[in-house]
């Protein structure tokens, strides 16, 4: 069986066909600092790039801590996770100091202060959970109180 | 254990000052996993390491502390798990020791054992890595974005996902949890009707079971479901499954050993036989594919077994556990000399690590496992007595208690009512041997 043979991917990934998430920014105005994505579709293995590149545009113009918005992800798998840790990672190296950044740990958790998520539906919040991600994404469903724990 | 066994090759001078470097350093054990990992831990104490062991309250390495085999327990609320990570440092800072290397044998700890060994400024697995292999429908997708084939599969996480599943995978195919292990709860289904029946009986028996949610890294059935209900659905493959124990170091294979598990008419493992009777180029190829999946998951050290199937395309995948399996010990142990427990304990010290294999085996070993053959009660369990003075037992378990109910095949997968290892001069002897101990066990089984 070759790799053509998993035919759609956990039902989900579908590979060479257009992307299916779609991003929408918005820029908290309080906290100049902070953007929210507002994701809507799956962050598969074809998609998890935009994520990832989006995330880059925006932080290379100034922007040190992303709240995403999941509610409207209906499936997220190893991609997606990937792309989640590697905007983490990002964000941390320019942001904590050398030692945080090293040892993942600020303010004494593992916790990321610079990516947070809201309202991921359950099945994304299981696939999170599964896979230990929520050591270290705080997970919200207020959009404010994840603001505020910015 | 009898004097019939060869004894272990002597380490060469280098190795022997390798694992010298292992005396009083101490390493933080993460999770004390069941009480079968317990050999692991004296191995360590044998090689003069320190252990410090993390885990909940009541966990059985608690009591094992007071008889010193470990230096010191560090007991942490398991509860609320998704902030475990944090109390679990702050309790190891409390604690004010200084650590040489963070180790766990227990599988579920993986992403924990990750980020502590990060916090402390030590070696360890990436945790990416690790969260791939929590969940089997992760470890395939990863492996199928690398060019590593895998069997169709979809995810269930409500029985609304089952007739797509259905649709998407076909029959036959296996169900099973996506974080399962050691073959709990996975199950061939023919068709569709059979499928949403399993979900159904398997769903009910995990509430009914899961009376709380304080899961202790003890009770490995529960640490399945701790995080969840979901399962995977994927396409049954035809073929012999095989598990390969794998050591890497510095992102290279230093040391890798084939394992046949025996046949299993209720996909549960009920033996297993090292070195196995399969062709030389096949353990290969089996080992290559291991090679293979362990560098796109993104593994460069440590310990690794690595279950799958030789099928006639090759070698599928089943499943990467990132620690050392219960008896794989002693099997490498004695068959290739190879000692697990040492070797991944000085990796989890970031030293580079080449164990020297035996060109030979030094022995056949055969475990199996007894399936109850028909449902009732244990009336009582020295049923393995016959056993005691035969002078090629390795090993035998009693897995039941008297009064206990166990299933037979009649009413779905038969319970475990023990285990035996033996090992002969061949692979044809060993099985002689197992065939001659198991016409001499009458396992007590009454009616109900």
């Amino acid at each position: 069986m070759s790799p053509s043979d998993t035919r759609d991917l956990s039902g989900r990934a579908r590979y060479g066909m257009t992307p299916s998430l779609h991003i929408t920014v918005i820029q908290e105005r309080e906290h100049s600092l902070i953007t929210i994505f507002k994701l809507e579709g799956d962050i598969d293995a074809e998609s998890y790039v935009l994520l990832q590149d989006k995330a880059t545009e925006y932080y290379q113009t100034g922007t040190r801590r992303l709240l995403l918005d999941l509610s409207g992800v209906h499936f997220m798998g190893s991609a997606g996770l990937r792309a989640l840790h590697q905007i983490d990672e990002m964000l941390r190296r320019e942001t904590a100091g050398e030692d945080e950044s090293n040892s993942g740990i600020v303010n004494g958790s593992f916790k990321s202060p610079y990516l947070k998520l809201l309202n991921p539906s359950a099945s994304v919040a299981r696939t999170l959970k599964l896979s230990g991600f929520d050591l270290i994404f705080d997970v919200f469903h207020d959009q404010q109180a994840a603001i505020d724990a910015f | 254990m009898t004097s019939h066994l060869p004894s272990l090759a002597e380490s060469s001078e280098i190795e022997t000052r390798l694992l010298a470097t292992l005396k009083d350093k101490r390493i933080l054990i993460v999770m004390g996993s069941y009480v079968g990992k317990r050999p692991m831990y004296e191995r360590a104490r044998e090689l003069g390491a320190k252990l410090v062991v993390m885990d909940g309250p009541g966990h059985w390495t608690q009591a094992a502390t007071a008889e010193s085999l470990f230096e010191q327990y560090i007991e942490v609320d398991l509860y609320p798990s998704n902030t475990l990570a944090d109390r679990a440092y702050q309790a190891i800072r409390k604690a004010n020791l200084h650590f040489d290397g963070v180790a766990t044998f227990e599988e579920f700890a993986g992403p924990l054992t990750s980020l502590l060994a990060r916090g402390l400024g030590l070696p360890g697995h990436p945790f990416l890595s690790l969260a791939y292999c929590r969940d089997k429908t992760l470890t395939r997708e990863v492996c199928i974005e690398a060019g590593i084939p895998s069997p169709r599969f979809y995810r269930i996480g409500s029985v609304e996902d089952i007739e797509v599943a259905a649709e998407q995978v076909g029959f036959p195919a296996v169900l099973k949890p996506v974080s399962g292990a050691s073959s709990v709860a996975t199950y061939r289904v023919d068709t569709l009707a059979a499928l949403h029946q399993r979900y159904k009986q398997t769903m009910e028996a995990v509430r009914e079971h899961l009376k709380s949610s304080d899961v202790h890294s003890a009770d490995e059935n529960e640490l399945i479901w701790k995080n969840g209900f979901d399962m995977i659905l994927e396409a049954f493959l035809d073929g012999e499954e095989f598990d390969v124990d794998c050591l890497l170091s510095q992102g290279e294979v230093v040391y890798a050993a084939v394992t046949r598990d025996l046949p299993q008419p209720y996909l549960r493992e009920v033996g297993s036989q090292m070195p196995p009777a399969f062709p030389a180029d096949k353990q290969d190829e089996l080992i290559g594919f291991t090679a293979q999946v362990l560098q796109v998951l993104g593994f460069y050290h440590g310990a690794f077994h690595v279950e799958m199937k030789y099928t006639e395309q090759g070698p599928r995948l089943i499943g990467v556990n990132v620690c050392i399996g219960g008896p794989m010990h002693q099997l490498n142990r004695l068959v290739w000399g190879v000692d697990l427990v040492e070797q991944y304990l000085l990796s989890c010290l970031g030293l580079p690590i080449q164990p020297r294999k035996a060109i030979e085996p030094q022995t056949y070993i055969l475990t199996s496992d007894l399936p109850s053959p028909r449902s009732g009660v244990i009336a009582h369990t020295n049923f393995l007595q016959p056993l005691d003075t035969h002078p090629h037992v390795i090993q035998k378990k009693v897995n039941v208690e008297v009064g206990q109910f166990v299933t037979g095949p009649e009413s779905g997968v038969p319970d475990s009512l023990g285990e035996v290892m033996v090992f002969g001069n061949s692979v044809e002897a060993a099985e002689q041997i197992m065939a001659e101990l198991l016409a001499m066990i009458n396992l007590p089984l009454e009616s109900t």
